[in-house]
């Protein structure tokens, strides 16, 4: 996917000031910024879901339509309370994929617990029940939208790789926001690093999954620097 | 959190005593018992009229009617505000036609409905019209903060809209569409009583009310108001419990 001059303005504020890059396919890409450098802004003009100025893949902002394929793991896993655990992934899911929640939910350790409500299951169960609903959904590309930031250390650790492990059954293509440099440099295949709606950085990180989440990266010093360059 | 409950009791009882304290007191300054009775004869009165048969029949009717406009309203308001919540152009039109209803003064519904329907069935109509705006306001913000916690979820996966209606929309919306019913229903009852005792519709409150008026009887009228006050606490308490039903439903 070739993102060509990407602006988005928010009345006078430009959210995304020209932004071209190239999402790899089959890769996973992550985008680094701190808050307000329109990191989720992006997200939704991939998505389709805002109109834009400039291209994605020789298609004009103006001519913006909803990505029909497209799977989204948000910050908060964005169940419903009233519906279980199984009929939350139904609600989302055409019925051809309705066979294999079982499968996927024992793949997520969550078997058994099937017909329990968001209410009766803890914060990373129920990220884990996000994490299947965007696995199972029948998608070219994956958004997620800082799915980690707000859980604990050993929680973190396990989504993410959970999140790794599935990637690597799927090789699907996904983009993947967040601002905790850790997280890019161990669930990434490249990092962007946007500051003020610009690319500022782009930085490959091909080694192989999984990634040991206790050692630091190469990569991460130089993230580090270009978040924080310029910055008091 | 059980030593707020029983402080809130407290001022609660302590508020009703108030209310008493004041009627006493008017009492005592009118001085005329034609004009405004004592409590303990008011509330004589209002035990004479449960050994009541027309007072019952009366009774009835009233809920009846209340019941049936609350019904009415209730599936219209949710209905359209549903469709609202779904299609920005059927939220475009209802947007005039709600304000038109909220601001067209109650009596004026009566009036021009007495002309043009029966006595018994005009309060049905002024009741519904009023509740109408009503429900679907609060239905529509109940569907609104619906949308804006899982708006992001059903555009993005594209869920279809009867699906997003059927199992995220209604019972979602439920647990504070229930909360908020009692005061409407109870505000319903309010406004079939006025409705009934302008159009003098025949064996109703409202029916009860003027004929009390007109024979000058004020512990009568005060104890059918006392009754009705009454009635619309006993219809708010059902729809809370009705909520909190839901609301554990949900947990």
């Amino acid at each position: 996917m070739i993102l060509s001059g990407i602006t988005k303005k928010y009345g006078e504020t430009k959210a995304l000031d020209g932004v071209t890059c190239e999402i790899a396919e089959g890769k996973i890409t992550a985008v680094l910024g701190e808050s307000g450098a329109g990191k989720s802004t992006l997200l939704s003009v991939i998505s389709g879901l805002i109109s834009y100025e400039g291209e994605i893949d020789g298609v004009s902002g103006a001519h913006v339509r909803r990505r029909e394929r497209c799977a989204y793991l948000f910050q908060d896993p964005k169940l419903l309370p009233n519906l279980t655990v199984e009929e939350n992934l139904r609600f989302v899911l055409p019925k051809e994929r309705w066979n294999a929640i079982g499968a996927m939910l024992a793949r997520v350790k969550l078997d058994g617990k099937e017909m329990r409500r968001p209410g009766a299951l803890s914060g990373g169960e129920r990220q884990r029940v996000a994490i299947a609903r965007a696995f199972l959904f029948p998608h070219e590309l994956l958004l997620m939208d800082e799915p980690f930031s707000s859980l604990d250390l050993a929680l973190k650790k396990s989504l993410i790789e959970l999140v790794q492990s599935l990637w690597e059954e799927q090789k699907n293509t996904v983009v993947f926001v967040t601002h905790d440099v850790r997280e890019a440099s161990l669930l990434s295949h490249r990092a962007l690093v946007l500051k003020r709606g610009k690319i500022v950085l782009s930085l490959a990180a091909e080694r192989p999954f999984p990634r040991d989440f206790f050692t630091s990266s190469p990569e991460e010093e130089r993230l580090v620097r270009a978040l924080t360059e310029g910055e008091e | 959190m059980k030593g707020n409950r029983r402080k809130n009791l407290l001022f609660s009882v302590f508020a009703v005593a108030v209310l008493w304290l004041a009627w006493v007191l008017a009492y005592f300054a009118v001085g005329n018992d034609y004009l405004l009775p004592s409590f303990s004869e008011t509330m004589r009165t209002a035990g004479g009229l449960l050994a009541e048969r027309t007072f019952w029949n009366s009774f009835l009717n009233t809920l009846l009617r209340t019941l049936l406009s609350f019904a009415v309203s209730l599936a219209a308001g949710v209905g359209f505000a549903l469709l609202a919540r779904l299609f920005a152009s059927v939220r475009a039109f209802f947007a005039p036609v709600i304000s038109l209803l909220r601001t067209v003064p109650t009596m004026a519904f009566i009036l021009v409905l007495l002309l043009w329907t029966s006595p018994s069935f005009a309060p049905i109509i002024v009741t519904l019209l009023v509740l109408f705006p009503a429900v679907y306001a609060m239905a529509l913000s109940a569907f609104d903060e619906t949308y804006s916690e899982f708006g992001p979820l059903v555009l993005s996966y594209g869920v279809s809209k009867p699906r997003q209606a059927l199992k995220m929309y209604l019972p979602l919306g439920a647990s504070s569409l229930l909360s908020q019913s009692g005061s409407v229903l109870s505000m319903g009852l309010k406004i079939t009583v006025s409705g009934e005792v302008l159009s003098s519709a025949y064996r109703s409150l409202g029916w009860l009310m003027q004929n009390a008026k007109m024979n000058i009887d004020m512990p009568r009228l005060l104890a059918l108001t006392l009754v009705t006050v009454l009635a619309g606490f006993v219809l708010e308490g059902i729809c809370a419990l009705a909520a909190k039903g839901a609301r554990r439903r949900l947990s």
